[in-house]
């Protein structure tokens, strides 16, 4: 659905976006995450042609993203918290002015995102609410069912309802629709992403499946009466904090049987070794602080 | 088409006020118009001529800035709608809500003044077209590489700011002085404008390419004024005599003659000196008429003054070709008295050029006639005064094309006395704007100034007794150029001292 190879974008002397390169498949829902400022938008930007690359390219339904026409443009939704709605117009004006350029739009579907979201369809964009804007512009874009749903940071700052709202809206178009969205917020991914993508200061520190990554990162903890000299430990350990006999750590690629060999150095103090499975929330962190400590 | 209609009907939803406001304005200008008989336009007519054009630059602006081009954030950059599309509702909006009232209006004003609307279409579609040029296509430009009102504001201002520092650099003393009908300095000027202005929408609404299309709405402005201010005379004249060339029995010489005795500089010398040289041209044929230096040049050793089209912020010279007295043409040149000093014991050339532009004058006209004559529709009336406390009998000419030069004489049917005017050269002194481009009628005005006096002395040669007004008649003359040419002459081993002449003041 969306593949780009090597995007890169520069704003003066800023890399905002550096060899990105990304698979978005067809029927997935791909979390793009990363701090503010990481690069998700202008990637963004780039696959609507919006703007350009300066070098790299990206194919976005079967299409040259710099050839994205109105044909592609109907089939995609675009929600972004930093996109301008037309504020002066009513609920109502705002989603028939939509309408018309949509050759699949169901005034049925809109009628029950409508009800759905609750808009009041006869007051003026500028006067709503972010959450009630948000679902404004949600609702013109899932009432004419788009085969690709792009979305920039569409919760941020909507509290814990319309979030959960929204998110419900969303997951129930997939998988007929493919979604990408962009956020720095893992709590709106977790429970319906597919595939994951972190970026980081324009660089794309991975990007895979859900299941792969819940399946490759484990957190150890490993009790011991003393550690023996002083191991070298493995590259794939994260995020190592060593106390009074505990030694904790996150295994990004964790094999069990190779495990069983890296505990073996330590020696025979070892007692006990827990190895649990990891929270999205406590990988992103275990990658945080490698990139912090520079690992 | 559907989407453009849908765009353009979202533009007019929201533009509502903007829309009623231009147009009660227009609707304002219309009907004086309509009214207005003499050429001077009342305070009114003449703010709204300027205010006017701001006005519809300012719609055609926020027409376009409600889906603003730069930036990346804009709703309408990710629906699916060509670019194409969008500027296709921004010019429907320009046409509908600009051009087809500024239409009507010209055909109601028209249609007033006794035209056929119908038959002076093409005229009607010219204004259209100067207006597309002059404000729609512009403000058009303009706001397409704004972001918002405020953007396109500065940048207008920075846009103007610019024209303003680049002409306060030209001092150049010929820049008034071109041959009439020069209307043709506008064409490459406003030819130049439009052309930068397609440009930057084309490259707006194609790549949006801001910065680009900036430098070249900067670039196409600075070089419009530039073009304005130092296209050559000579050029224009160039092309008059391209279009219309002077037919002449064998070659155009000029030669110096022998210096005059007590000449007096024609005109006053002010802080320079006056030399003045009398000519001989050969080759002209009789009633054509001169006009002022395209281009001068003093030449000599170690001296050289060039008094061209170009930039003359160092110019010491100032020439001009005289006016006829009796059979004799001179050359008067006015130098500061350093570039003179420097020059004047020395032999040197003068070198340069200037329009020579015949016409035909076909007379016999009464004002009835003024149709049959070109003029459109003419008529005379006794109006109150403008400088003086007694009146004036005053010859208005309506017409929607061009009017040509005339010249009308008056006579006193009893006693055989006649006045003449130019029409076109009455002038009223007023503090307010009265350029009316807008108008669709052009106006030209003679005035005849009236007393109670007698007026026999001589020196009341331009009084008009009201007694007149009892048995008098029009008689009109119309000028036509038929022919222009540049005449280049060259004028060797001139000794200026020997043509110094006195200060007449």
């Amino acid at each position: 659905m969306i593949e780009t190879h090597g995007l890169t974008k520069r704003y003066g002397s800023t890399e905002a976006l550096s060899d990105f390169s990304i698979a978005v498949p067809e029927g997935s829902v791909f979390a793009l995450l990363g701090p503010n400022g990481a690069g998700k938008t202008t990637a963004i930007r780039i696959l609507l042609n919006i703007i350009h690359a300066d070098t790299g390219r990206a194919e976005v339904l079967q299409r040259d993203s710099r050839k994205l026409g109105p044909i592609e443009l109907a089939r995609i939704g675009y929600v972004s918290e930093n996109r301008e709605l037309p504020d002066w117009m009513r609920v109502a004006d705002f989603l028939k002015y939509c309408k018309a350029f949509y050759p699949e739009w169901r005034d049925d579907e809109a009628a029950s995102l409508v009800k759905a979201f609750g808009l009041p369809m006869d007051r003026k964009l500028r006067s709503l609410s972010r959450g009630m804007r948000m679902k404004a512009a949600l609702a013109s874009v899932l009432a004419y069912r788009p085969r690709l749903l792009i979305l920039d940071e569409p919760f941020s700052g909507l509290d814990v309802v319309v979030r959960e709202n929204l998110v419900q809206s969303i997951a129930e178009r997939t998988p007929e629709c493919t979604v990408l969205l962009a956020t720095h917020d893992l709590s709106d991914i977790e429970s319906f992403a597919t595939h994951v993508g972190y970026l980081s200061e324009g660089r794309l520190l991975f990007a895979e499946e859900m299941d792969a990554l819940f399946s490759r990162f484990r957190e150890v903890e490993v009790v011991a009466d003393g550690f023996a000299g002083d191991p070298e430990l493995p590259q794939h350990w994260l995020n190592v904090r060593h106390s009074a006999g505990v030694l904790r750590f996150a295994d990004r690629q964790f094999d069990p049987g190779r495990f069983e060999g890296e505990i073996r150095q330590f020696g025979s103090g070892v007692r006990d070794v827990t190895v649990r499975e990891l929270s999205l929330r406590s990988i992103f962190i275990a990658l945080a602080s490698e990139r912090i400590s520079g690992r | 088409m559907r989407l453009i209609l849908h765009i353009f009907r979202k533009d007019a939803i929201h533009l509502l006020k903007e829309i009623a406001v231009m147009w009660a304005l227009l609707a304002w200008l219309t009907q004086m118009d309509c009214w207005r008989s003499g050429y001077l336009p009342g305070s009114t007519e003449g703010w709204l001529n300027l205010l006017l054009p701001l006005t519809w630059s300012y719609l055609a602006a926020v027409c376009v800035l409600q889906d603003a081009v730069p930036g990346e954030r804009q709703f309408w950059l990710a629906l699916p709608a060509g670019r194409g599309t969008m500027f296709g509702a921004k010019a429907l909006f320009a046409a509908v809500f600009i051009h087809a009232p500024y239409l009507i209006s010209c055909a109601a004003v028209i249609a007033a003044h006794g035209f056929n609307p119908l038959m002076h279409l093409p005229r009607l579609l010219e204004k259209q077209m100067v207006l597309f040029a002059a404000v729609t296509l512009p403000a058009l430009a303009l706001a397409s590489i704004a972001r918002n009102a405020m953007q396109y504001l500065l940048l207008a201002i920075a846009l103007a700011g610019t024209a303003v520092l680049v002409s306060g650099y030209s001092t150049n003393p010929f820049q008034n002085q071109w041959p009439p009908a020069s209307d043709l300095r506008w064409v490459p000027v406003s030819l130049a404008l439009a052309l930068f202005a397609v440009a930057v929408l084309w490259m707006q609404y194609r790549d949006r390419r801001t910065q680009w299309s900036r430098g070249i709405g900067f670039a196409g402005v600075l070089g419009a004024v530039a073009l304005y201010l130092w296209l050559p005379a000579r050029s224009s004249a160039s092309l008059e005599a391209a279009i219309h060339p002077l037919v002449v029995q064998g070659p155009i010489t000029v030669r110096a003659d022998q210096p005059e005795a007590n000449r007096q500089a024609g005109f006053p010398p002010r802080s320079g000196v006056a030399v003045s040289i009398p000519i001989e041209i050969a080759g002209l044929n009789k009633g054509v008429a001169m006009y002022p230096q395209l281009d001068f040049e003093i030449a000599g050793p170690g001296i050289h003054f060039r008094v061209a089209g170009g930039a003359m912020r160092d110019a010491h010279v100032f020439a001009v070709m005289g006016r006829k007295q009796g059979d004799q043409y001179h050359l008067n040149v006015m130098m500061e008295p350093a570039a003179y000093k420097s020059a004047a014991h020395v032999p040197v050339t003068l070198k340069g050029h200037f329009a020579a532009v015949e016409t035909n004058r076909v007379g016999g006209y009464s004002l009835s006639d003024s149709e049959r004559a070109g003029l459109g529709r003419c008529t005379d009336s006794v109006t109150g005064d403008r400088l003086y406390r007694e009146g004036g009998l005053r010859v208005v000419c309506e017409s929607p094309h061009a009017i040509p030069r005339a010249r009308l004489a008056l006579t006193d049917t009893s006693t055989g006395r006649h006045w003449e005017a130019m029409l076109g050269e009455a002038r009223g002194f007023v503090n307010y704007p009265t350029l009316t481009w807008l108008s669709p009628v052009n106006r030209s005005e003679a005035y005849f100034q009236l007393t109670s006096r007698d007026a026999s002395q001589a020196g009341d040669w331009w009084l008009v007794p009201r007694t007149t007004l009892e048995h008098y008649k029009f008689e009109i003359t119309v000028e036509h150029v038929t022919g222009t040419a540049v005449v280049g002459y060259e004028l060797q081993e001139i000794e200026l001292s020997r043509y110094l002449a006195k200060d007449s003041r």
